[in-house]
C-alpha cells in the first residue's frame, strides 16, 4: 500500500502543470532529434539536451530526461524501418525485418506495429518496475563495497561479452573508459593523476564532452565520409496508412508478450540495456514462432517482438539505474551523470532520501509512453517528414550544438578542445568497429569502482578473497564466470551459424 | 592479416605501457591501504595486454566476428547494410575537412566570439567542404548560428564565448 501511496504522489509531482510540460516537451524534442539520421542516438539526444535539463530542477530536469529517452527511443525505429539505418544497436534487429516490410510496401504498418507493441511494452515494464524498484532498493541496502565492485564488474562485461561482435575491443574501450576516468584528483588521497600540471584537467573529464565527442559529432565524421544524396524512402501519407491490421495485432500478441518480459528481465540486470533486450527477444521470437523461416525476410513478429523488449528495457532499467546507481548502457549513463551532477546519489538510500525525484520520474514513465501514442503516432505522417531534411544542412548543426554542450558545462574552452580529441576518437573507433558503449558506462562507474574495489582492500588488509568470502559477492563472481563461459561457447557456434548461412542477394 | 587491428593494437599497447610508467610514479599503495596509482596500475597494465593480444589477434586468419546472442548474426550475415544513395564512395578526405574546419574555428572563439565563428564554420562546411553554394545554404549560414545563440544564451541564459569585439549583438 505503501508503494501505491507513493505512486500517487509521485503522479501528482508529475501531473503538475509544469512537470508535465516539460515531460511532453522532452518527449517531442527526443522524437526530433531521434529521428535524425546521424544524431538520432538516445544517448547523444540527451548528452544535447543536458545543458538545458540541468537549468531545471532536479525533479523536473529528470522527469524531462525521461521523456526525451522515450521519445528517441521510439523515434529510432523509424530511421530503421524507412532507411535501414539503425540509430543505435539495439534498432539493428529492426532494420532486418523492418526494412524488408518496407520494401513490401508495408513500412507504415511496420511503423505503427512499432508504435503499439512499445507502448503495450512499456506499460508493462513500467508497471513492473513500481513494485520492483523499492525491493531492489531494500535488498541492496545489504550490498557493501565488495558486492557493488562485483556488480560493475558484471554489468561491464555483459554489454562487452554478450552484445559487441569482438570482446577483446570491447574491453579495450572498457579500459579506455576507466582510465580516463582517473584523471583529475584522488578522492581518497587528493593526488593529482595523469593532470600533466594542467588546471583544466585537475577537474577532471567532463562526461559530457566525452558523450557529445564520441556519439554525436563522431557519428558525424563518419556520416560525412560519403556525399549524401536525398534520403529515398517511400513513406504513406495519411495516418490510417499506418496502422496494422488486426491479423498483424493476432500474429504478433505472442511476440509482444515475450518482448515486454524479456525487455523488462534484461533491462533490471545491470549492464542488460536495449541491445541485449532487443538481440535476445529476437532470437526467442524467431524460436518460438510458427514460421521461423520468414525472420529477416519481413515478418511483424520480427518488428514487434525487439521493439516491445526495446521499450519495456527502459523500465527494467530504471530498476539498477535508481536503487543500485549502475547504469544499464550508454543512455541511462547519461541520466546517471545528470543525477550525480545535481548533487543526488542513486543508489539503495535514493528512494528514502530523494522520494521526491525516484516517485515522479517512475510516474513520468507511465505519462511518456501515453503521450508517445497519443501524440507520436498521428504525428508520424509529420515525423517522417522530417527525414526528408539533406543531411548536408544538418550535421553543420549538430557541430554547432557540439561547442554549445561542451562549453557550456564549465564555461572553458579547454572543453571544446576535449571535444575535438574525442570527435577524433570517436571516429576512429567507429572505424575500427570498437564499441564506444562500455566506453562511456566505464568511465561514468570507474570513480565508484575504484571506490568500491579500494574499500574493500580496505576492509580486507588488502586481500582480494574478500570478493570471494562474502556470499553475495562470490554468486556475482560466479555469474560472470557463467556469462564468460557462455559467451565463448555461443560465439563458437554463431560462428558455424555464419558461416552456414547462405549470403543474401 | 587485418592490417587496422593491428595497428590499433599496437597503438593501444603502447598507450597502455606509457600509462603504466606514469602511474608507477604515483604510489600504489600508501600507508598499507591502496593509493593513488592502485587503479591506474591495473587499467593501464589490463589496457597493454588487451592492446598485444588484439595485434596478435590480427595477425591469424581471419575469423568472423559474431555476436554471441541467438541466431541474430546468421541473419545480420544475409544482410548488407543499405545507405542513402550517396554520389561516391567513402573519402577520408571530407572528414579530414570537415575536422580540421571544427578545430580550426576553436582558437577563433577566443577572439571573434561564438556567433561570428560559427558562421564563418557553417559558411565553410557548406560553401566549400560540400559546395552548396546557394541562396538556401546563405540564408542557412546567417540564421542557423544567430538563431542557436538566441535561443541558448538570450532564452536559456546559457554562457556562450563573447569574442573581443564587443560590438553588443548577438554577443559579438
Amino acid at each position: 500500500m505503501l508503494i501505491l501511496h507513493q505512486l500517487y504522489d509521485g503522479f501528482a509531482t508529475a501531473l503538475s502543470f509544469n512537470n508535465f510540460a516539460w515531460m511532453i516537451g522532452g518527449s517531442i524534442l527526443g522524437t526530433l532529434i531521434g529521428i535524425l539520421p546521424g544524431l538520432g542516438n538516445p544517448a547523444a539526444a540527451l548528452a544535447i539536451l543536458l545543458p538545458l535539463t540541468l537549468r531545471l530542477e532536479p525533479t523536473t530536469g529528470m522527469i524531462m530526461m525521461a521523456g526525451i529517452y522515450h521519445g528517441a527511443k521510439f523515434a529510432g525505429a523509424t530511421t530503421a524501418i524507412l532507411l535501414n539505418i539503425p540509430t543505435e544497436t539495439s534498432s539493428i534487429v529492426l532494420c532486418y525485418d523492418g526494412h524488408a516490410l518496407a520494401k513490401k510496401g508495408r513500412g507504415g504498418p511496420a511503423m505503427g506495429m512499432s508504435a503499439i507493441s512499445g507502448f503495450i511494452a512499456s506499460t508493462v515494464g513500467v508497471f513492473a518496475l513500481t513494485f520492483a524498484a523499492p525491493w531492489a532498493a531494500d535488498l541492496a541496502v545489504n550490498f557493501g563495497p565488495p558486492e557493488f565492485a562485483m556488480l560493475m564488474l558484471f554489468g561491464l562485461l555483459l554489454v562487452v561479452s554478450l552484445t559487441g561482435k569482438n570482446p577483446v575491443k570491447g574491453l579495450i574501450s572498457m579500459m579506455l573508459g576507466l582510465l580516463l576516468a582517473t584523471v583529475g584528483i584522488d578522492i581518497f588521497t587528493g593526488s593529482e593523476r595523469y593532470t600533466f600540471g594542467s588546471i583544466d584537467l585537475s577537474d577532471g573529464i567532463e562526461f559530457l564532452v566525452l558523450t557529445l565527442g564520441l556519439f554525436a559529432v563522431g557519428e558525424v565524421l563518419v556520416n560525412v565520409e560519403r556525399k549524401a544524396g536525398k534520403s529515398s524512402f517511400v513513406a504513406p501519407k495519411r495516418f490510417l496508412d499506418y496502422l496494422p491490421t488486426w491479423e498483424d495485432l493476432r500474429q504478433t500478441r505472442l511476440a509482444i508478450a515475450i518482448g515486454s518480459v524479456l525487455g523488462f528481465v534484461i533491462g533490471a540486470i545491470p549492464g542488460g540495456g536495449s541491445t541485449l533486450a532487443s538481440f535476445v527477444s529476437y532470437a526467442v521470437v524467431k524460436n518460438t514462432s510458427k514460421h521461423p523461416e520468414a525472420f529477416g525476410s519481413g515478418t511483424m513478429e520480427g518488428v514487434a517482438g525487439p521493439e516491445a523488449a526495446n521499450n519495456s528495457e527502459a523500465g527494467g532499467a530504471m530498476i539498477p539505474l535508481l536503487s543500485l546507481g549502475i547504469p544499464g548502457n550508454a543512455s541511462t549513463s547519461v541520466m546517471l551523470a545528470a543525477l550525480m551532477l545535481y548533487g543526488v546519489q542513486p543508489g539503495p538510500l535514493l528512494f528514502s532520501t530523494h522520494p521526491e525525484i525516484a516517485w515522479p520520474v517512475i510516474a513520468s514513465l507511465y505519462l511518456g509512453t501515453l503521450a508517445l501514442l497519443v501524440l507520436n503516432l498521428p504525428l508520424i505522417p509529420m515525423w517522417v517528414q522530417i527525414l526528408r531534411i539533406p543531411y548536408w544542412l544538418l550535421y553543420p548543426v549538430i557541430l554547432i550544438l557540439g561547442v554549445v554542450g561542451a562549453y557550456s558545462v564549465r564555461g572553458s574552452i579547454f572543453d571544446v578542445w576535449m571535444l575535438m580529441a574525442f570527435s577524433a576518437l570517436g571516429y576512429t573507433l567507429r572505424k575500427l568497429s570498437v564499441p564506444a558503449a562500455p566506453m562511456l558506462m566505464a568511465f561514468v562507474l570507474g570513480p565508484q569502482a575504484e571506490s568500491a574495489v579500494r574499500q574493500s582492500l580496505m576492509l580486507s588488509d588488502n586481500s582480494p578473497m574478500i570478493f570471494l568470502e562474502r556470499p553475495i559477492a562470490l554468486g556475482i563472481v560466479v555469474l560472470i564466470v557463467v556469462m564468460v563461459a557462455t559467451s565463448i561457447i555461443s560465439r563458437r557456434r554463431q560462428r558455424h551459424a555464419v558461416a552456414a548461412a547462405p549470403a543474401a542477394n | 592479416m587485418r592490417k587496422a587491428d593491428f595497428v590499433f593494437g599496437i597503438v593501444v599497447c603502447l598507450a597502455g605501457v606509457g600509462a603504466l610508467i606514469l602511474a608507477l610514479q604515483m604510489r600504489a599503495f600508501a600507508g598499507g591501504i591502496p593509493g593513488p596509482g592502485f587503479f591506474p596500475v591495473l587499467v593501464s597494465s589490463g589496457l597493454a595486454v588487451l592492446g598485444a593480444i588484439l595485434a596478435w589477434q590480427s595477425l591469424q586468419e581471419t575469423v568472423v566476428e559474431v555476436r554471441a546472442v541467438g541466431p541474430v548474426s546468421a541473419v545480420e550475415a544475409r544482410h548488407r547494410h543499405l545507405s542513402t544513395d550517396d554520389q561516391g564512395g567513402p573519402s577520408f578526405l571530407r572528414t579530414a575537412a570537415v575536422w580540421c574546419g571544427y578545430v580550426i574555428m576553436v582558437p577563433l572563439l577566443y577572439f571573434l566570439g561564438f556567433t561570428l565563428t560559427m558562421t564563418l564554420m557553417m559558411a565553410y562546411l557548406l560553401f566549400i567542404v560540400e559546395g552548396r553554394r546557394t541562396v538556401a545554404s546563405a540564408v542557412a549560414v546567417i540564421v542557423v548560428p544567430a538563431a542557436v545563440y538566441s535561443l541558448f544564451a538570450d532564452l536559456l541564459q546559457i554562457d556562450l564565448p563573447s569574442g573581443m569585439l564587443h560590438l553588443g549583438v548577438l554577443g559579438i
